[in-house]
């Protein structure tokens, strides 16, 4: 027998089907262009941050940083004297924000260019060095065009203790990375009010050399207290690792879609291979052996899968695209300021995707290889007994899944904080859910052929009846629909219960009237835009009751990020607090007077600490140890903030500038005129924002809202990829029973009849499977709330049902099947029953 | 009035920037209570000719009237509920629908029609008792050999009673002894007074119809009247010569016809 035989067979019958073909390779690429655009997006990200890291080390080995204010800058010359870091370079770096209403965030660096020789951002520095005397500062081309600047021109820059005017001098090359303005060092510790103090002092040691080890001890014990030697990009390192929880969402997410589409593969393969069963039976008859059929099935397999890997490779880069842009605006919003990513292609990550696609598409094509191989000539011709095996299949596929929601059910009762295992626990809960669903709308079909007989007439007893007949075709379909508008309604009841959370997490938090802000929440200086007498000048205008300030600082010790708030508080702010643990009065008598803590609920998770517990922070001089005397909702910061009282923070730290000051207006005030009168004192450098409590609540929600984008768009891939399953699914069916239609028309069947049995049929497995994805959706909500957001984020809230969303979750379910259902209908109602009743 | 009346029927089919002329100006009429059996090589036009005549395709040009009706002038809904109250249809490959019991599959028509829903399990039953298979009536296809399903498509053929029977090569896919059994029902419907239409390949069971039409490239090549052979006899013969019990099937009696 030719060999070829078999594979020119095949070919015919799938060219004979081009719908069938293209939409069960479009459903592959659909689920490779999610996990591609995931996975670049993250690795672009990661990209950036490693560049930037790497690029404001600038080559250097270690690093030297320190508590608040800062490195002490004597110690530059203590280190040189000892001559364990001759190469060593004293940097100042700070963030800083143009003024007006489009503000850019940019990084201000401070060096010594003398000392910066060895140090790559010398390598940038341009020849003329006249920037050492006049204020100036460098640039690339890239920033100087983005602030519309040219060299000579003047810059103003905010920053949370005031402004700083800076002109551009030159324009440095192209190797200085983007968004950086190089100044003097002189003139960063004036501007920023850091005499005497460095952010860090990298050092470029030879970590090959014998004495490296004893070189550094050394350098350890020059170091005074609060000083720490870490390896360079530590700090960075750390704060990289913040966006883990967010970059595992996203993963989560992304394989959410892969999954649902791993489910239309399947069902696109095994209706491939029961069409075909008279063919494969005709041909083990004529003599082509079970492998022989093995191997055409996993060549069409090995086929699909490059076509639609190839196709999902294309669509996940245009995809990451747009996800590239809501992944830097999200970690902008809730992390750190990463400038602009170029989209990467990582060669892992295409790589990894393609073996997922066609790994995938073979490993989903396994149960029908082994049906077409393992049955007897006979079996394959017949089309009973591949309903029995299907049939059979279902069964197993429903004990398959009881046992997946077992173990995920007992994964999430292990006494474990691990996001990833929660993560694998969902997955596990899901793809039990989803095996679940065809039998669960089996035994409903069964439950309702009476009543819709007796509703619809003939239809409903028809309907049900085939619906139910053809479950072991349709079943995938109906998982996959079910699991994709249950990731809908899952994604969506935790956004909904977070922003209810939100919403009225601001609401008693935001107590004052107004609010005044100035730029850069993290910076550490005294003075300021908002200075004393400013706020002096503020409480006095007519209308204010009462004022209440911030200032905020961020603490870096090796291996750890903490954000330390200090509070100028009256009772009505206090009471602002939404506490967790902690008598409020007890808190409020000893809040002035003795050093205690308020940690805000991730601190407290991911620290494990309980109220009474104490924690020391390295403060300028020496420890401060303050006990957490109580634990507050904070739904505004993923890393945790210690909410302390402003003198506890400035005997401590040494004065902080403000960072904002919450405004209380007396019960007869007029907003909008003390909002004026405020205004007027204000200085004219825009520096200082002024903003309703309103405004504040409904910008913050509109970060929320951009945060949750995201998961969105990839809801909405999984959506378009289930539609396009069940329309497969459901085309594949209507045109395999063509004959079957067919034979119901020649005994009487009227079109209009045909598609009413249709639409009922397919109307009937949407809502079905939309009623299966309503506890399944509660489910996903659950453990992404419960379960996923705490252990990422240290986050609790309580779950806000969204009645008109699981209204619409049902819809969506039916809209889509209905829409499978109508070209399928058309087609079968237009033929006329002769034609039908010839076709194969 | 004959029952049915065909007029210059033509049907032509577009393949490949081709036509396909099958069925070329025919013409013909069938009296009320005929066995009609049509003959011709494979493309000769037979089977089109009999989708034409129930209303499963429609005409290029040409008219068919049954029991005076003009087919031409009746729109989808009304076709549909002619096949569904004048014509019965037998299939080579009996088309019953899979996972669907035997009396399902004869209820089939009587839900496309006005009888009401509390009589068709009835119904159903007594055609399916007519052809000898009341006992397997939960049972599906699947359960049921090649001879017992095609008794189950003509009792669903049967359901509603129809006037003309139209059956496409129905013993094709037969031994000859289960194709004697059912060419000996077809001869006791005949009987009864249905017009039957019967599409063979095979001069024996032709020989079974009173009269025989043989195509050739779309036309009526010769119309035969005959003398039909008796298929309850030939099984009888047949019987006897395996040595078998003779065990003929029970006349079958359509109560429309034979009342």
């Amino acid at each position: 027998m030719d060999a070829s035989l078999p594979y020119l067979a095949s070919a015919r019958h799938l060219w004979r089907h081009p719908w069938q073909l293209g939409l069960g390779v479009l459903g592959i690429a659909l689920g490779v262009a999610a996990v591609v655009a995931i996975q670049t997006t993250r690795a672009s990200v990661s990209h950036a941050f490693d560049a930037a890291t790497a690029a404001l080390a600038g080559g250097a080995t270690h690093q030297i940083i320190a508590a608040p204010p800062g490195v002490d800058e004597q110690l530059l010359a203590r280190l040189r004297r000892a001559g364990v870091a001759p190469r060593s370079t004293p940097i100042i770096e700070r963030t800083v924000t143009t003024l007006g209403d489009a503000a850019r965030t940019l990084t201000v660096l401070g060096i010594d260019p003398f000392a910066a020789r060895g140090h790559a951002l010398a390598g940038a520095m341009p020849a003329n060095l006249a920037f050492l005397t006049r204020q100036g500062a460098y640039a690339n081309a890239a920033t100087a065009t983005m602030l519309g600047v040219a060299p000579g021109d003047r810059l103003m820059l905010g920053f949370s203790g005031g402004t700083i005017a800076l002109e551009l001098v030159a324009i440095a090359a192209d190797t200085l990375p983007d968004e950086l303005l190089v100044v003097d060092l002189a003139t960063a510790q004036e501007a920023f009010g850091l005499a005497g103090h460095l952010s860090r002092i990298d050092l470029l040691l030879d970590t090959g050399a014998d004495d490296s080890a004893e070189i550094e001890r050394r350098i350890r014990a020059l170091l005074p207290a609060n000083h720490w030697l870490v390896a360079a990009g530590t700090l960075r390192a750390t704060l990289g690792r913040l966006t883990e929880a967010f970059h595992a969402n996203l993963g989560a997410l992304g394989l959410l879609a892969l999954l649902v589409g791993l489910f239309l593969v399947y069902n696109a393969q095994s209706f491939l291979v029961r069409q075909r069963r008279e063919l494969f039976g005709r041909l083990r008859t004529l003599g082509v052996t079970r492998a022989q059929l093995a191997r055409v099935v996993l060549f069409e397999a090995l086929l699909f899968g490059s076509g639609g890997t190839a196709l999902g490779l294309a669509l996940g880069l245009v995809l990451a695209r747009r996800l590239l842009r809501l992944a830097l605006q999200t970690i902008n919003d809730l992390y750190f300021h990463l400038q602009v990513a170029e989209l990467q292609l990582s060669v892992p990550v295409l790589l990894g995707a393609a073996l997922l696609g066609i790994g995938g598409t073979v490993l989903a094509a396994v149960p029908a290889i082994v049906e077409a191989a393992r049955a007897s000539p006979r079996q394959l011709a017949s089309r009973i007994a591949g309903e029995r095996t299907a049939a059979k299949v279902i069964r197993r596929v429903a004990m398959f899944g009881a046992l997946l929601i077992a173990i995920g059910s007992a994964t999430l009762w292990l006494p474990s904080t691990s996001m990833q295992l929660g993560l694998a626990a969902l997955f596990l809960l899901l793809l039990g859910g989803a095996l679940l669903v065809p039998p669960l709308v089996h035994t409903a079909l069964g439950v309702l052929q009476a009543p819709l007989g007796a509703l619809c007439g003939h239809a409903g007893f028809q309907a049900t009846r085939a619906a139910r007949r053809n479950l072991s075709r349709t079943g995938v379909a109906a998982a996959a629909l079910a699991l994709a508008v249950a990731s809908g309604l899952g994604i969506g009841t935790m956004v909904e219960s977070f922003r209810h959370a939100v919403d009225a997490w601001l609401g008693q938090m935001l107590r004052a009237d107004l609010y005044l802000s100035a730029p850069g929440s993290d910076d550490y200086a005294s003075g300021g835009a908002l200075d004393d007498a400013l706020l002096t000048a503020l409480a006095s205008v007519d209308g204010v009751a009462g004022i209440t300030t911030v200032r905020t600082l961020t603490l870096t010790p090796p291996g750890d990020v903490l954000k330390l708030t200090g509070y100028e508080l009256n009772r009505r702010a206090f009471d602002g607090f939404q506490l967790l643990a902690g008598d409020r009065d007890a808190i409020w008598r000893r809040w002035q007077r003795e050093p205690i803590a308020l940690a805000s609920e991730p601190f407290a998770r991911k620290r494990r600490l309980a109220v009474g517990d104490r924690i020391n922070l390295p403060a300028r001089a020496g420890t401060l140890s303050v006990e957490i005397a109580g634990i507050y909702r904070d739904y505004g910061n993923g890393r945790g903030t210690l909410a302390i009282d402003r003198a506890l923070l400035e005997n401590a730290f040494g004065p902080i500038a403000t960072s904002s000051a919450g405004i209380y207006l007396s019960a007869s005030a007029d907003l909008r005129a003390v909002q004026r009168a405020i205004e007027a004192l204000l200085p004219a450098t825009g520096l200082l924002h002024l903003r309703p409590q309103q405004a504040i609540r409904d910008a913050s929600l509109q970060v929320f809202d951009r945060t949750f984008l995201i998961a969105g768009v990839l809801r909405d891939v999984a959506t378009v990829i289930a539609a396009i399953g069940v329309f497969a699914g459901l085309l594949a069916l209507a045109l395999e029973r063509t004959r079957e239609f067919a034979t119901q028309r020649a005994l009487g069947q009227t079109r209009a009849a045909l598609w009413w049995q249709l639409m009922l049929e397919t109307g009937l497995l949407g809502l079905l499977a939309g009623l299966c994805a309503l506890p399944l959706g509660g489910l996903i909500a659950i453990v992404l709330i419960d379960v996923v957001n705490v252990r990422a984020f240290g986050w609790t809230m309580a779950i806000t049902i969204p009645w008109p969303m699981l209204g619409h979750g049902l819809l969506l379910a039916l809209g889509a099947a209905l829409l499978a259902g109508c070209y399928p209908a058309w087609r079968l109602a237009a033929q006329p029953p002769a034609a039908a009743l010839r076709e194969e | 009035m004959s029952i049915i009346e065909v007029r210059d029927l033509t049907r032509q089919y577009r393949m490949g920037g081709e036509t396909l002329t099958a069925l070329n100006r025919v013409n013909l009429t069938i009296e009320r209570g005929e066995f009609v059996a049509v003959m011709g090589p494979s493309g000769s036009g037979k089977s089109t000719f009999l989708n034409q005549i129930g209303c499963l395709d429609t005409p290029t040009s040409g008219t068919v009237l049954i029991d005076g009706q003009a087919t031409d002038q009746l729109d989808a809904a009304a076709l549909a509920a002619l096949r569904n109250r004048y014509l019965g249809f037998v299939f080579q490959q009996f088309n019953l629908l899979a996972r669907t019991s035997a009396i399902e599959n004869v209820m089939l028509p009587l839900l496309y029609s006005p009888t009401p829903r509390a009589k068709h399990r009835a119904i159903a039953m007594e055609r399916l008792r007519a052809v000898g298979l009341a006992e397997r009536a939960s049972h599906h296809p699947s359960q049921l050999s090649g001879g017992q399903q095609q008794r189950v498509a003509i009792a669903r053929a049967l359901v509603n009673e129809p006037k003309i029977l139209l059956a496409d090569e129905p013993t094709g896919a037969l031994d000859s002894r289960t194709s004697l059994e059912i060419m000996s029902i077809f001869e006791d419907l005949s009987q009864q007074g249905i017009t039957i239409l019967l599409v063979t390949h095979e001069a024996d069971i032709a020989a079974h119809a009173e009269r025989t039409l043989f195509f050739r490239d779309g036309r009526i090549q010769e119309d035969r009247r005959q003398r039909p052979v008796s298929a309850r006899d030939a099984l009888a013969t047949a019987q006897a010569a395996l040595g078998v019990a003779a065990q003929p099937a029970a006349p079958v009696s359509n109560p429309a016809h034979s009342a």
